[in-house]
């Protein structure tokens, strides 16, 4: 499980509802495939999404790359029940705010898993998060299940209205990512995260920019990073590898 | 969001008649009338007493009136000078609920017994010591007067942790990002106490530097001790026509998108989406408050003015 986990450094978001998009992914070759439900499908092809998503599991769990599902914290019990499917390896969740949650999406989990072949316990669950509340109650968060085998930092910038600061850094952003680290680290998950500047973060950032971002993260001791555009795939994947040279 | 628009306010020492008079005529939203560091022990029975009269004095230009205690007076200076017309009390150096329980009670006794709606005085607590920070989460959530909440920054601060307030690095990261957070999880509004260089030697280049680094950021709020750091300040925090024009922008296309079943549009090259939508939304909402809060100043002022026979 560890060697794998250490192998995830480019998580790749792949819109469900587009099957030819999400061919894609192969040229890039990212860590792992992130199928979505969530941000970059809109709310019209929600249900085309789900119910592509078995066949979408079953072509890119037969790649390189480990397939994840990203799901809608609004609609999570439905996309949770067309996500699970064997060769899908885990579930990412945005957003999370409640040890209470977790728990419950974790018992739903394993009554899928049942029924559709899947190992039971065998399905992760990447936790995303994205709000004060989420970072506040991380380590809850993150031993609500054992599950949960990585804690990410979301996008903050927005969700939490950080601004553009001073000193070339979003306020808080460094805190937000070393807290994320620290509990990370005391319960054995993998960190997600960049360390994106302002100007520079999600489908608007620059290779330049985003292997900086995956490099300074890396650096700090993090994993790997979602990536919004197939563009960030490369940049991230070098970022997060260890140099033979120190810089 | 709290609704009451505070983008800065002025400390104005209590015991000093001279800073009192003038004082309405600076512009800032709020005046603080200080209790603690900026009365000499000498003067702190003096001075609690004197707050009645002043708060219509500082009140005049439609401005807000706060009032920050001593710690080791709350008692004392709450019975003296918590009257009608303060609207929030400024307690220093927290460093536990317990303490705020206690504030809060007693602002419950005066109220009632003063003619002011029970529980309306909102608490500011500010956190200034590293066992302020530790206790975050049960001082944020001790009684629901707290609204807003500083700390984590200033010149107390940096005395309790032993640290150079100026050093290159920011002595403050951890401390000030740990009670933002704590504070943003329930709710509550930041005040910002942002320590930028100013190498101008202006006084009112400072403001703008402060200004320049929180604007657009969570803080909308900000407390100074120099009447020059008001204004900057206040254009500093309130949103610029720019912004709002394209935040007014967004909300229209969202609008289509929604109608479309679409989730995200790219246009002039910027990305129109829930969290765009959101943050204009509360944009909006942001710049109508700050309108109000200016007109209301204007009206007050006029009113004075009107009501002030001409030297002639």
């Amino acid at each position: 499980m560890v060697a794998s986990i250490a192998l995830r450094r480019s998580w790749m978001i792949l819109p469900a509802h587009r099957p030819e998009e999400a061919k894609r992914f192969r040229g890039h070759q990212p860590d792992v495939a992130v199928l979505d439900l969530e941000y970059s499908v809109p709310p019209k092809s929600k249900e085309a999404a789900r119910a592509n998503l078995v066949n979408l599991v079953k072509r890119v769990s037969q790649s390189q790359s480990q397939t994840f599902v990203r799901v809608d914290r609004q609609t999570m019990w439905a996309d949770v029940r067309a996500a699970i499917h064997p060769g899908m390896k885990g579930i990412v969740l945005p957003g999370a705010e409640e040890a209470g949650e977790v728990a419950e999406l974790d018992g739903l989990i394993g009554r899928l898993e049942e029924k559709r072949g899947v190992v039971p316990g065998t399905t992760e669950l990447a936790l995303i998060l994205e709000s004060a509340r989420g970072f506040w109650n991380i380590v809850p968060l993150a031993e609500a299940s054992p599950r949960v085998t990585a804690l990410g930092v979301g996008r903050i910038d927005l969700t939490m209205k950080l601004g553009s600061g001073v000193q070339g850094e979003f306020p808080m952003y460094r805190y937000l990512m070393t807290r994320t680290l620290v509990a990370a680290r005391m319960l054995q998950k993998q960190p997600l995260g960049a360390f994106f500047r302002p100007g520079s973060r999600g489908g608007v950032a620059s290779k330049e920019d985003t292997f900086r971002a995956a490099r300074d993260a890396g650096l700090m001791g993090f994993g790997g990073c979602l990536c919004t555009t197939a563009e960030q795939v490369a940049p991230v994947n070098e970022g997060f590898t260890p140099s033979e040279t120190k810089p | 969001m709290n609704s009451k628009v505070c983008r800065c306010w002025m400390f104005v020492p209590a015991n000093n008649p001279r800073f009192i008079e003038r004082a309405w005529t600076r512009g800032a939203d709020a005046y603080l009338l200080d209790l603690e560091d900026s009365v000499p022990e000498a003067e702190k029975e003096k001075a609690r007493h004197l707050v009645r009269e002043i708060i219509s004095k500082v009140a005049k230009g439609g401005a807000s009136v706060y009032l920050r205690v001593n710690k080791p007076y709350v008692e004392a200076d709450l019975r003296a000078a918590v009257w009608p017309g303060i609207e929030r009390v400024v307690l220093p150096k927290v460093e536990s609920g317990e303490e705020l329980r206690h504030a809060s009670d007693l602002l419950t006794e005066l109220e009632k017994e003063r003619g002011i709606p029970v529980g309306s005085i909102e608490i500011t607590p500010f956190i200034e010591s590293a066992l302020g920070v530790a206790n975050i989460y049960e001082i944020v959530t001790s009684t629901p007067r707290i609204r807003t909440m500083g700390g984590g920054t200033g010149y107390d601060m940096a005395l309790d942790l032993e640290v150079e307030m100026f050093a290159t690095s920011n002595p403050y990261a951890y401390p000030e990002a740990a009670c933002a957070l704590a504070e943003m999880a329930v709710g509550v509004e930041a005040v910002g106490g942002v320590f930028v260089p100013n190498v101008s030697g202006r006084v009112d280049q400072g403001g703008v530097a402060m200004a320049a680094a929180l604007h657009g950021t969570y803080v909308r709020e900000t407390g100074v001790l120099h009447p020059a750091l008001i204004q900057p300040l206040i254009d500093g925090l309130t949103p610029t026509v720019g912004e709002m024009r394209w935040a007014r922008r967004v909300l229209d296309v969202w609008e289509e998108l929604q109608q479309q079943g679409e989730a995200m549009d790219v246009v002039d090259g910027k990305v129109v989406d829930k969290y765009e939508y959101d943050w204009a939304k509360d944009l909006l909402q942001w710049a109508d408050a700050c309108a109000a809060k200016d007109r209301c100043k204007k009206r007050a002022i006029a009113r004075v003015q009107a009501e002030t026979p001409k030297e002639e």
